[in-house]
């Protein structure tokens, strides 16, 4: 009985463990933490396989703890890193981490096709695929004449209770909030938000959530990007997409790109910048531009997104001091929006 | 082998099994001493306890919450376990697999399917909050309610019986008062719910301490606010665990060999009662599977969706399985130590049990990050599966032990004894006298912490390595999205594991569950 027990769990073990194992053939890999949707990228970095046999090994964000929560990992890691490559869906973050130090330079060839408010003239990063911040409003719930044209109308009271807002502590809300900050300066960016909350917008646990709100009807309109919003529409949902901001004299709408960079004492350098060659490539703008994101091309040699209207106005931001401005941003909107 | 050998491995293994345990509280703790610059700092302490306001409102949810969950699952689990476990009925067995199934299902199974069901997604509410914590633990209180209950001496009932009191006041003021294990377990498993897990608090944006750990940490990237707005509730729970759980195991061991529980029987009752007592089981357990069968897309096949899962199906078999059978070889072994050990052996099982009880699953997750995140042979732990499954170690490991105590307290001490009289070590009498007499306490500790560690979400998803994701982790990435066909199918398959584990439970232990 004790050698049949003994045997049967030994052998369970076996398999078990090496099911688990990851002892194998050595492989070329490279590793990537990825910000964008998984439902998005990893059919990316599935073709990247295809086509050049490494294999990727990505770690997702999760909506709530979007883009920080793996920033933030990427510090904790820094004295022994696994990551290769960080694929931020915003550009605040990775701003950050090259101050901090975190990251390393790459030459990409495809980096000469993107604009130099794009990319890092010292070559630590890359912008491309853009979204734009968006409001997503529900067309049975608002009237087209009153439909909302301004970020301002988060805070107008006719609106108490019915507008929605992802939580301003992570993703792109967050570097939003730090644009805002910058732009504005600290003290009318604070009257904002202390606005927003008095005029009980609803916190979502991220831009999609907002989207799906809306679409679902528990907002009249939200705050959002391009690719949840749009995700929406095409379902057939009685939703808008505005670009706020876009008349004249106002500021303008927020677009904000994707980003690449290499992270310092990555463990597989040349990997990651076959992987951020890629993934600056037509190609990929191109599958990301028709995708279900629709997000927006940058790479002057891709077609443009026609799911989306271009956007007339973009606003004129400093991404270097809207970072200097994310922790000031934070600690504010920690004290207003966590208590 | 010698005496003082087999003494070393058997207490070394027990030890370092219960001493990692610790080595996590400590490990915690301790770095919250620690400023940024390395240097020895309460800055950290006074940043959290001096902040009233966030307090309150933590307190307010979690307590609020708290209470509904209780009020709407304690008086149903005990109507569901007196009639399971306790009244003449021949749906019994049925019922009890039914509570068993539920009890095992994950609850990210059960709250996503509750939270999107009620159509509460967008209401932040406390209430919602409360009803899907409550529902959600209705199977397994029943069936902790129903086996204490079994435990309650006949003849106290049979008294009661005699002098003409009801069956609601039998159980209420008999049998409830001298087996208030049952209920005093559900009540805490419950509490450890609201205060630990964050997958239903972040759906429904309720700011709890599970919610307020796990944000903190994803912000300031270290663990020491979220340990100090835990540590409260660790030291309190441990303090209330302590004599609990020291007295439980006292109990197995000194149970005398009872008669057969009492069989109630209803009477006119018996009819409408059998027919809530199913119609209650099942909403519990079987609503989230018609529910999320509701949610598959008719388009995509079974294939499909294996395929699409399959990687994090491998996955969290893998080391689910792996994390029983480290169960297995040690819980056991501590389970003889709280029932039969003395002196410090026994305190150190009893404070590691303890601790690791009350312990949040989102420490546990940020406690391995900074023990494991160093290069060397850590860092190549922290990069594979492994981390999983001692993460799953950790959260389990003294959920096995206690299940595995009511085994080892029954085997009887005369053979231990007449063991030792003939001059069998430690290593002999475990290996060859109260291993084979436990098998049934081996076998239960591998199908409850596989069965647990298929579920686990909270610690999965701060240490899982790229490229890896388990069943749990994706759902939680997937369930932002509202539940549509590929979350649906991940419960269901989960759901079809809880399934079989069921089985193989109900067969190992149908004495004891069915009676």
């Amino acid at each position: 009985m004790r050698r049949f027990l003994f045997s049967s769990l030994f052998l369970a073990l076996f398999v078990s463990v090496s099911s688990c194992s990851d002892v194998s053939t050595p492989t070329q890999e490279v590793v990537v933490y990825t910000a964008l949707d998984r439902n998005f990228s990893e059919v990316i970095f599935e073709a990247f396989e295809k086509k050049t046999g490494i294999k990727v090994r990505a770690s997702y964000d999760t909506e709530s703890t979007k883009s920080v929560g793996l920033a933030n990992r990427i510090r904790r890691e820094s004295k022994t890193p696994r990551c290769d490559v960080f694929w931020n869906n915003e550009i605040v973050n990775t701003l950050l981490l090259k101050k901090e130090g975190h990251l390393q330079t790459s030459s990409p060839k495809e980096a000469a096709n993107y604009p130099a408010t794009f990319r890092d003239p010292e070559g630590y990063w890359y912008g491309f695929a853009a979204r734009a911040r968006v409001l997503i409003v529900n067309t049975e719930l608002v009237p087209e004449a009153r439909r909302p044209t301004k970020i301002s109308d988060l805070i107008d009271p006719q609106w108490k209770g019915k507008v929605g807002i992802a939580k301003p502590l992570f993703g792109t809300t967050a570097s939003h909030v730090a644009a805002l900050f910058a732009l504005h300066g600290p003290e009318k960016a604070k009257e904002f938000l202390t606005n927003v909350r008095a005029n009980e917008a609803q916190i979502h646990g991220g831009n999609k959530g907002c989207a799906r709100a809306v679409a679902d009807g528990h907002n009249a309109f939200a705050m959002t990007d391009t690719d949840d919003a749009i995700i929406e529409k095409e379902a057939g949902k009685p939703v808008a997409i505005v670009y706020p901001d876009a008349g004249d004299g106002e500021d303008g709408t927020l677009l904000i790109p994707n980003t690449l960079a290499v992270l310092k004492g990555a463990p597989n350098p040349g990997n990651a910048l076959k992987l951020i060659e890629y993934l600056l490539s037509p190609e990929v703008e191109k599958a990301l531009a028709n995708g279900p994101s629709a997000q927006i091309p940058l790479n002057k040699n891709s077609a443009p997104n026609t799911k989306l209207p271009k956007v007339s106005r973009p606003m004129k931001i400093d991404f270097e001091k809207a970072a200097e401005q994310f922790a000031p941003a934070r600690e504010y909107v920690e004290k207003v929006f966590l208590k | 082998m010698s005496f003082l050998r087999s003494r070393i491995l058997l207490q070394g293994s027990h030890a370092l099994a219960l001493g990692f345990l610790l080595l996590i509280v400590v490990s915690l703790i301790a770095e919250t001493f620690w400023a940024d610059d390395g240097s020895f700092s309460f800055a950290a302490w006074s940043n959290v306890f001096a902040d009233v306001d966030r307090w309150g409102a933590l307190l307010t949810n979690s307590l609020s919450a708290l209470a509904i969950a209780l009020a709407s699952c304690l008086p149903i689990a005990l109507f569901l376990a007196t009639f399971a476990f306790r009244v003449t009925s021949r749906l019994r067995p049925w019922l009890v697999g039914l509570l068993v199934f539920g009890a095992l299902l994950p609850f990210y199974v059960t709250n996503s399917s509750w939270i999107t069901g009620m159509g509460v997604m967008y209401a932040e509410s406390i209430i919602a909050l409360g009803l899907v914590h409550g529902v959600a633990s209705i199977p397994l209180a029943s069936v902790l309610i129903g086996l204490s209950l079994r435990s309650v001496p006949r003849e106290l009932e049979e008294t009661a019986q005699l002098a003409g009191a009801s069956l609601a006041s039998i159980v209420l003021r008999v049998s409830l008062r001298s087996a208030p294990g049952g209920l005093l377990a559900s009540a805490a498993w419950i509490t450890l719910g609201i205060l630990t897990d964050y997958s239903a608090s972040d759906l429904l944006r309720v700011r709890t301490f599970a919610e307020e750990t796990y944000t903190l940490f994803a912000l300031h990237q270290d663990a020491r606010e979220p340990t100090l707005v835990c540590l409260p509730q660790i030291v309190l729970f441990s303090l209330f665990l302590f004599p609990f759980v020291g007295r439980f195991a006292e109990r197995s061991s000194g149970a005398p060999a009872r008669l057969a529980p009492l069989a109630f029987r209803l009477g006119r009752w018996q009819l409408p009662a059998t027919l809530a007592a199913l119609a209650l089981s099942l909403l519990c357990a079987g609503y989230p599977i018609v529910y999320l069968s509701g949610k598959l897309e008719a388009s995509k096949s079974l294939l499909h969706y294996l395929e699409v899962t399959g990687p994090e199906i491998l996955t969290s078999i893998g080391t689910a399985f792996v994390t029983g059978l480290l169960a297995a070889i040690f819980a056991p072994k501590c389970a003889w130590a709280l029932v039969r050990g003395r002196g410090f052996l026994r305190w150190l099982t009893l404070s590691a049990i303890v601790t690791g009880l009350a312990l949040p699953a989102p420490l546990v997750g940020m406690a391995l990050i900074s023990l494991f995140n160093h290069p060397g042979v850590l860092g190549e732990v922290y990069d594979s599966r492994a981390i999983l499954v001692i993460a799953y170690f950790v959260r389990f490991f003294p959920l096995a032990v206690l299940a595995a105590v009511p085994a080892i307290a029954a085997i009887p001490r005369r053979i231990e004894d007449a063991a030792i009289l003939d001059g069998a070590d430690d290593a002999t009498i475990w290996w060859r006298v109260l291993l084979p007499l436990a098998r049934r306490a081996t076998l239960g500790s591998f199908l409850f912490v596989s069965t647990l560690a298929l579920g686990e979400l909270p610690a999965s998803q701060l240490v899982k390595p790229p490229g890896y994701e388990t069943v749990g982790t994706r759902y939680f990435s997937l369930v932002h999205y509202g539940i549509e066909g590929d979350a649906a199918a991940l419960c269901l398959l989960s759901a079809c594991s809880a399934a079989a584990l069921t089985v193989a439970l109900l067969a190992t232990f149908r004495k004891h569950l069915r009676g």
